[in-house]
This record gives structure tokens, C-alpha cells and sequence, in this order.
């Protein structure tokens, strides 16, 4: 079983309930996991998750459909390893998100171990052991098709990966390349169009490739890992080959997957990666960006869980948001490394769209708290997941990936 | 139980709940089959616990009772829960019997507060993190700040297992708070205590009057005598001035001392205390060249108004410089960072337990009046020092050794508590056992110096038990015969209804 390498990890988790709920307002955490706040049933927790691994590894439970439906119903947010980090909110109340980023760090070589029990990896092994196990639900199962035979997660034709770039006159090859992945290439193309521009606007030379493929984080997420294993040395072996030295992703999830996923199956990359927000966010610090037009809006954002919580970028953000005239950036609580999820992460949209929309509506509130008449992001999967959400509520809440904006005020 | 009797209890509760209340499934049962944290020592690796046979998650007293009066129908046991992080076997079902989860958290709202009656009616399922964000906007607090921090627990457990709480030397502990309570009763009836008996009361909460207090009765009761549906705490203002002040004593006795006088004067809204000589060597050796070897005394002092405060902050410094105490300058640190470190709530929570004492550790929180402390701690520090080769698999914040010890004030009238923590490795069977072992000896020892229970109520109460008075048991047996004859509620909290397997 995969779950066996996080056995330390599965016997170490202590049931103290902190990933099952809580709302501290020292440590600015309104509810803790999504997806328990829906079901509300014990095997719908992290901790549940946990115990159900402990009694696989232990022989008393055998996996079976209702332990896959356990195992997939999880955002894969990590709000509850935010929760479980040792001292977390004493920390966040200190110093913030950054201090709660850095302590970690200066605090291992001590010995001191403040690390998060695993629980989103414990949840990610069982997804794996049930592939291997024909368990894996249906709907994911197709998407694990589509991307081994038209390599993105929709099943559209691979030849329309970067049909969004027509009449952009984009290169193919350069030292730079944005990587949009597939819920951009194949859903969200304004955010591609956005991202495109706004790199030429900035006079940067980057080039986008017709045979990038799903970039593994969806696979990994669901399990399929040897999928996404290919997938990965295809894309990893793509940049090579092209001599790239800088990919720039403009997907939260792309972004977490190149950084933390990518180099355990493929090594040490020979190119370093941004997020487009960490780019753009240079180019404001050193005055580069032009943002000319004024958007009079009150805006909030809402920090995607792959970027925030999973690669902590958290700052550039609302650095960019903060430079465009007229912008009125107001904070939602929760916030940053506590924000609550959209829902949609994980596969959870796929596998288990009602509850994915039923947690995506339990944000409308938090959202509208602000008064904020824009809801700003920076993954397509969440801006889909909003403008889902708010449809079905009939709410008439804006909802813009942060490219959007930065490429109006530029009027490019 | 059969699975067509499970399928045909399933259909009776989901008449009373509904269908998306109620579970059966394999899953679900074994994911409430632990329910403690970091008490592996207990549950998985004992044949004494179980899956339940059935969850169901209530949402009123009314569904309670009517489950409780099928329980009694059927025979078949209830055990209540919150979000399950007792240690001591009190929400997971026994395997001989198994029985009815009621899952409480779905019971989880702020029913009444009114400015002036200076209490609140609570729902017991509600988690002490959601009860005191609510509060808050009101400015207002129940005072106890909720155990070590583990804000996800509920306040309903914490009732029943005896819940000390963070800021207790202040407020007294949880229960000392309760006014009063509504509970379902083992025959299903709805009771309401204190003032609430009164048909002609309806917010007005009073806890000793219209005859007995028989409030006492369910609170530390881990659901043996009924289900609390609701309960009144009292509550504060939330103090506009703290501070984290500490001192250092030449020894442990004048730093008692000091503690009691501090305590005593109400000054103290929580409070640690390091004795120098059970600190592992990694710490001694951070600290003796910093404060010399003397004990600390670290502690949290709160109050309304900003001149109170002034002189209260002399006062402290007056008492203890009589006991020898030298100031320690945490407080323009903590006053900085614009933290307390003793009162704030989740400092000790989620990982930081399980990644010091590392898988399968265990610590054997028990109470005592603060002046046994010493004796206790002594007696601990000899078991582990004698088999610490078993202790392993720990990873301590600093330093290599495998346990640590230290008191905390619990409560009014020195009331402490002591943390021994006995990590074992759960790879190695052997060693596992002897960590068990040292584990039962030292609580064993604590037992014997006269430590009151703490975290041994539910059905882990063995160490216990057996030091009651035969009166005192008779009594309790009584009780619970006559309130609950099908012995439903819970059994085997106290070692209730275990005749037949003793």
C-alpha cells in the first residue's frame, strides 16, 4: 500500500480535533476543513482521513468503494496542516504569514521539528492505492484518460492547446516561457490572452509551446501518479530541449506542481519558475509596469490554495492589486495562510461537483462582508469555481483573474 | 451486531433524524473508533475498544430523547460525543458492547445572551474556538480559555471529562462556571436544572436553588448518567489589560510560595511552573547560564481598568521579591510581540503535541495540590530515568532526551498538574511495551501520593477505581442503577456496568 510511507506520520497525528474545525481570531481561522464543514460526519475530516488510514495500515478496514468516496471527498486545501503547524497561531499572530513561512525554517537545523502533520499526503497515498485498486471514481477516471491520450484534463483535441494565442504573434521558442496549462488553455483563455499581453506590454521576450502538456498537479492530486509521472517528464523534457531558463505559470496549481511536484520525478530543474503574480509583482517594486487606466472598484481577493497556503505567495499579490489606480484592495476574513477554500481543488469539482459548489457557496458571505464588488484571483480553476458559484446564487459579484485587471489598467 | 439488525436500527433512527444523520458504513465506523489524542498507548493497540454499531448526529434534545428511549428498547448502549479528543476512552465504544454514537457537534449554537444576566446558553456541541469568536463580539468571555488550547474540542466533552482549562487559577475550571443544564435523562425525560426547574423561569439562570444542586451530578460524568443538550456558563467582560510577568526562585519552595500568595490575592490568570532540576539536560544547559539553576514561575495577570493594573503589577513584584523572586524581563518582550504567552489560546495545539512526543506517545496529566508536586514529579523522574533506553521515537523541540516534566497551576487553591510524557516507538514491540509499562507505573505512583484524576474519568478510570472508597463506589452504583437499570449510558465510564467483565 502507498499509504505505508506515511505511516510515522498517520501513527503521529494526535486526534486533536484542531483540523475538524475551529475559528480563532488569533489566528485568523474562521472554520478549518471545507469539506467536514459540509458532511460533518467524522470520516469527512482530516483527522477522519487519518484514522481511516491508520485502520488500512492496521488490517481492520480493507478499501472499498465507501473508503475511495472517503479518500476523494478532501479539496486537498491544507488548511488543516496550516492549523496543525506547531504553535501555529501563536506564530501568525506574531509575525504574520511570513514569520510563520520562515520560523521552520531557522528552527530545524535546532532540531525542532514544525512541520504539519501530512494530511493532505496521507489523503493523496490513499487516492493512489485506490487506482491501483480500480477504486478511483468514474469522472476522475476519464480525466486521467483525457490527459494520457490528449494530455490536458478536459479531453479536448491537443492541437487546440494554444489556439487562445492566434493573432497574438507569439513565439515558440525563447529563453522565457509562459506556461498557461490546460483549464487556461482549454476554459479560461482571457486569463491566457491577459498573461500574454501583459509579458509583451512589459517588453519581455517569452515565447508559449503548442506541445506543453497537463503540467501532473490534477493526477497527482487524484492519485494517478504514474501518469503524472509522464506527463511531467514530457513537459520537464520539453523545456529542456527548447534550452528554456525561466517558465512563468500562470495557474496556481501549474505553479505549485513545476515547484514542488516536478523535481521528485524528474529531478533538479534546469530553469527556474514564477508565478505570473511573483513576476508582475518584480515589475511593480521596480516601477516597470505601466498601469495607466484607473479601475474605480473595491476589490477583495481571495488567495487560491496552491499558491497560498502550498508555495506561500501570499505578498505579490496584493502588491500588483494595491498599484492599480483607482483599486480599493479591502481583505476578506479569513485571509491569507487561514482563507477559506473555493472548493473546487483536489479533483473535488470533478469527482463531486455539488459539494465542490456547496462549499464554493459558503464563501459568498465572506465575500460580500467586504462589500468589495470584484473578487479577484489568481487560478483559473478558482475564478471558474466563482463564477459557478455565483451563478447558481444569483449573486452579481464580479470575478476576475488578477491578469484581467493588470492588463486593463495597462490598456493592453 | 448483525447487519440486518444494523440495517433495521438504522431505519428507526433515520425516522427520528433523518436519513443524512445517520451511518452505518464501515468507514464511518472505524473513523469514530479512536477518539483521543495521543493516546495510542490506549486505543489501537487495546482489544477493549470497538467501532461503533451505528453514528447519528441529533439535533435537538426532542431527537436525543427519542433515540435514548430506542437505546433503552433495544438494549443497545449511547455514547455521547464532541469532536472526540478525551483520552480516556470516553467517546469510542467498548468492543464487547459497541453501541450508539451520538455525534454532538450538530448541537453547536449560542442559544441566549442577554446583556446583564452575565451568563450564556450554550448548545453542548459547539467547539471552544467557534463559542469564544462568538463572545468576543460581544466583548464578552467565559474566562476559561479551553484546554491547552485545543480550540477544536467541544465544550460539551469538557463537561463531561472535568476540563481544566487554560486561565483556570483565574476563572476556576470549566464546570466551576456551570450554572445550569439541560439534559436527557437514561429514560429519555428532559430535565432542566436549578432555576430552570421552574416552570415560570425561562432566562434566568441560577445554579443553587429549588432544592439540590443537581447540577454536580452529570458534570465529570463522561455521559453516564444522561446527554447534556444544553448547558449555562457564566460569563466576563473581556479584560482590557495583561501582561506576561515572570520570576525566578532560589527553590522550589519559596517559588510555592509565591505561587500560593499570587493565587490567592487573585492576581494569577494563568501560570507555569519549570522546576530547574526536571528539565532535560538540554535545556539546563541553555538556561543555567542565563538565570542560574533556579525555578521559574511564568505567568499571565489581566485586569479591567489601566491603574488596577499598575498596582497590581507592584503588588506581584512586592510578593515575590519577599520569596526571593528576581523579575525577568519577558513582559516588554511578550508586550512587543504583542502577545501573552500563558493566556492566549493555541499554543500547545495540533502538531506540537504529537511532533514532541512522536507516534505513540503518551503524557500522564494528573492533578495535584502543588505542594505534592515535587514528590510526584520525583518519583516520575526515577521511572523514567531508570528505563529511558524504552522511550523513544520523541522528537523534542530542543534537545535530544526523550521526556520531559513540568506543573502547571490548574486552578483555584493550588490546584496543579504534571506532564510526564512517555513517548514510545511503535516499530519496536518491545520497547513499545516497556513505555506502556513505564507509563502505568508512573501513573500508578501518581495514585498513590493521593493525585486526583484528571484525564482518567472515562473508561481508563482503572488506576483510579481501585483507590476509591467501597462507599464511595456503593454510591455511585446506586445512582447509576437507579437512573439508568439497562445500563445504556456510556458504560464502563468509572468502571460503571463493567461487573461482569471484572
Amino acid at each position: 500500500m502507498r499509504i505505508d510511507e506515511y505511516r510515522r506520520e498517520i501513527w503521529t497525528c494526535n486526534h486533536c480535533a484542531m483540523c475538524t474545525g475551529t475559528v480563532t481570531d488569533e489566528g485568523e481561522f474562521y472554520k478549518t476543513c471545507p469539506v467536514y464543514e459540509q458532511l460533518r460526519f467524522e470520516d469527512s475530516s482530516p483527522r477522519g482521513h487519518n484514522i481511516v488510514a491508520f485502520y488500512l495500515l492496521d488490517g481492520s478496514l480493507e478499501y472499498s468503494r465507501e473508503v475511495a468516496d472517503c479518500a476523494y471527498n478532501c479539496t486537498t486545501c491544507a488548511s488543516c496542516e496550516e492549523i496543525c503547524k506547531p504553535m501555529s497561531n501563536m506564530i501568525a499572530q506574531i509575525g504574520g504569514s511570513a514569520l510563520k513561512a520562515l520560523l521552520p525554517r531557522i528552527l530545524q537545523p535546532l532540531g525542532a521539528e514544525m512541520e504539519p502533520i501530512q494530511s493532505v499526503a496521507i489523503v493523496e497515498a490513499m487516492r493512489a492505492d485506490c487506482v491501483d485498486l480500480g477504486l478511483q471514481p468514474e469522472p476522475l477516471k476519464e480525466m486521467a484518460a483525457s490527459v494520457e491520450a490528449q494530455h490536458n484534463v478536459y479531453g479536448e483535441p491537443h492541437e487546440g492547446r494554444i489556439k487562445w494565442a492566434e493573432g497574438l504573434g507569439l513565439r515558440e521558442t525563447a529563453d522565457t516561457v509562459l506556461f498557461v496549462g490546460c483549464s487556461v488553455a482549454y476554459r479560461r483563455q482571457e486569463i491566457a490572452v491577459a498573461s500574454a499581453k501583459i509579458l509583451a506590454g512589459a517588453g519581455l521576450d517569452f515565447a508559449v509551446l503548442a506541445d506543453e502538456w497537463c503540467c501532473g498537479s490534477p493526477m497527482l492530486r487524484a492519485g494517478n501518479v504514474d501518469v503524472a509521472a509522464t506527463t511531467i517528464r514530457h513537459n520537464v523534457g520539453l523545456l529542456k530541449e527548447r534550452g528554456v531558463k525561466k517558465v512563468i505559470v500562470s495557474c496556481a496549481e501549474g505553479y505549485m506542481a513545476m515547484r514542488r511536484d516536478w523535481p521528485k520525478f524528474a529531478g533538479e530543474l534546469p530553469f527556474a519558475v514564477e508565478h505570473i503574480t511573483e513576476y508582475l509583482a518584480g515589475l511593480v517594486g521596480s516601477r516597470k509596469l505601466k498601469l495607466r487606466n484607473r479601475i474605480n472598484k473595491k476589490v477583495t481577493y481571495h488567495d487560491p490554495c496552491h499558491l497560498g497556503r502550498a508555495m506561500g505567495v501570499y505578498d505579490g499579490p496584493r502588491a500588483i492589486l494595491s498599484a492599480i489606480p483607482g483599486v480599493e484592495l479591502v481583505e476578506m476574513y479569513p485571509t491569507r495562510h487561514a482563507a477559506w477554500c473555493c472548493g473546487a481543488g483536489g479533483g473535488l469539482k470533478v469527482s463531486n461537483p455539488e459539494l465542490a459548489l456547496d462549499i464554493g457557496s459558503t464563501k459568498i458571505p465572506l465575500v460580500e462582508a467586504t462589500g468589495a464588488s470584484v473578487l479577484v484571483s489568481s487560478c483559473p480553476l478558482c475564478k471558474t469555481q466563482f463564477m459557478d458559484v455565483f451563478e447558481k446564487a444569483g449573486r452579481q459579484i464580479e470575478v476576475k483573474d488578477i491578469t484581467e485587471l493588470v492588463a486593463e489598467s495597462m490598456g493592453v | 451486531m448483525e447487519v440486518a439488525e444494523r440495517q433495521d436500527l438504522a431505519k428507526e433512527l433515520e425516522g427520528i433524524v433523518g436519513e443524512r444523520y445517520v451511518r452505518g458504513d464501515d468507514v464511518v465506523r472505524w473513523a469514530y473508533a479512536i477518539a483521543d489524542f495521543a493516546g495510542s498507548f490506549f486505543h489501537p493497540l487495546s482489544d477493549r475498544y470497538g467501532p461503533p454499531d451505528m453514528v447519528v448526529k441529533p439535533h435537538s434534545a426532542e431527537e436525543v430523547s427519542q433515540i435514548v428511549k430506542l437505546a433503552n428498547r433495544r438494549r443497545i448502549p449511547i455514547i455521547a460525543r464532541g469532536s472526540g479528543g478525551d483520552m480516556t476512552g470516553a467517546a469510542t465504544p467498548l468492543k464487547r458492547t459497541g453501541g450508539i454514537v451520538l455525534d454532538m457537534t450538530d448541537m453547536n449554537r449560542v442559544l441566549d445572551f442577554q446583556e446583564g444576566l452575565n451568563a450564556v446558553r450554550v448548545q453542548p456541541g459547539i467547539r471552544w474556538g467557534e463559542l469564544h469568536h462568538e463572545l468576543a463580539k460581544k466583548g464578552i468571555t467565559i474566562g476559561v480559555r479551553g484546554p491547552h488550547g485545543f480550540l477544536g474540542a467541544t465544550l460539551g466533552g469538557g463537561i463531561g471529562g472535568n476540563c481544566f482549562s487554560i486561565n483556570s487559577p483565574k476563572y476556576g475550571w470549566l464546570n466551576e462556571n456551570i450554572l445550569n443544564l439541560q439534559v436527557v435523562l437514561p429514560n429519555g425525560d428532559i430535565i432542566e436544572t436549578g432555576s430552570l426547574a421552574n416552570t415560570r423561569v425561562k432566562d434566568w439562570y441560577y445554579r443553587y436553588c429549588n432544592g439540590p444542586d443537581l447540577v454536580g451530578i452529570f458534570l465529570g460524568a463522561a455521559g453516564a448518567f444522561g446527554v447534556i443538550t444544553e448547558f449555562t456558563i457564566r460569563t466576563y467582560p473581556i479584560p482590557e489589560f495583561s501582561d506576561t510577568l515572570a520570576y525566578t526562585f532560589p527553590d522550589a519552595d519559596s517559588q510555592l510560595k509565591f505561587v500560593f500568595k499570587l493565587e490567592w490575592h487573585g492576581y494569577v490568570t494563568d501560570l507555569w511552573g519549570i522546576s530547574y532540576y526536571t528539565l532535560p539536560d538540554s535545556l539546563k544547559r541553555i538556561i543555567a547560564p542565563l538565570i542560574g539553576e533556579r525555578d521559574v514561575a511564568i505567568f499571565a495577570t489581566q485586569a479591567y481598568d489601566k491603574g488596577v493594573f499598575k498596582a497590581q503589577k507592584k503588588a506581584i513584584d512586592k510578593m515575590a521579591k519577599e520569596f526571593g523572586g528576581m523579575a525577568l524581563p519577558v513582559e516588554g518582550l511578550t508586550r512587543a510581540l504583542g502577545i501573552s504567552i500563558i493566556n492566549e489560546t493555541e499554543w500547545m495545539g495540533g502538531g506540537t503535541f504529537g511532533k514532541v512526543m512522536g507516534p505513540n506517545g503518551s503524557d500522564t496529566c494528573s492533578i495535584a495540590h502543588l505542594p505534592e508536586w515535587q514528590k510526584v514529579v520525583g518519583e516520575a523522574l526515577e521511572i523514567m530515568k531508570r528505563d529511558e533506553e524504552a522511550l523513544s521515537g520523541s522528537i523534542p523541540l530542543i534537545g535530544a532526551e526523550h521526556f520531559f516534566l513540568f506543573a502547571q497551576l490548574l486552578g483555584r487553591g493550588g490546584v496543579s498538574n504534571t506532564f510526564a510524557m512517555t513517548p514510545g516507538d511503535f516499530t519496536d514491540p518491545e520497547k513499545l511495551k516497556q513505555a506502556q509499562d513505564m507509563y502505568s507505573e508512573i501513573v500508578e505512583s501518581y495514585m498513590d501520593t493521593g493525585y486526583a484524576a484528571l484525564y482518567r474519568i472515562g473508561k481508563e478510570s482503572q488506576f483510579l477505581t481501585k483507590r476509591f472508597k467501597p462507599e464511595y463506589i456503593s454510591f455511585m452504583k446506586t445512582i447509576k442503577e437507579a437512573l439508568d437499570p439497562n445500563n445504556i449510558m456510556n458504560p464502563g465510564v468509572l468502571g460503571l456496568g463493567l461487573e461482569e467483565e471484572e
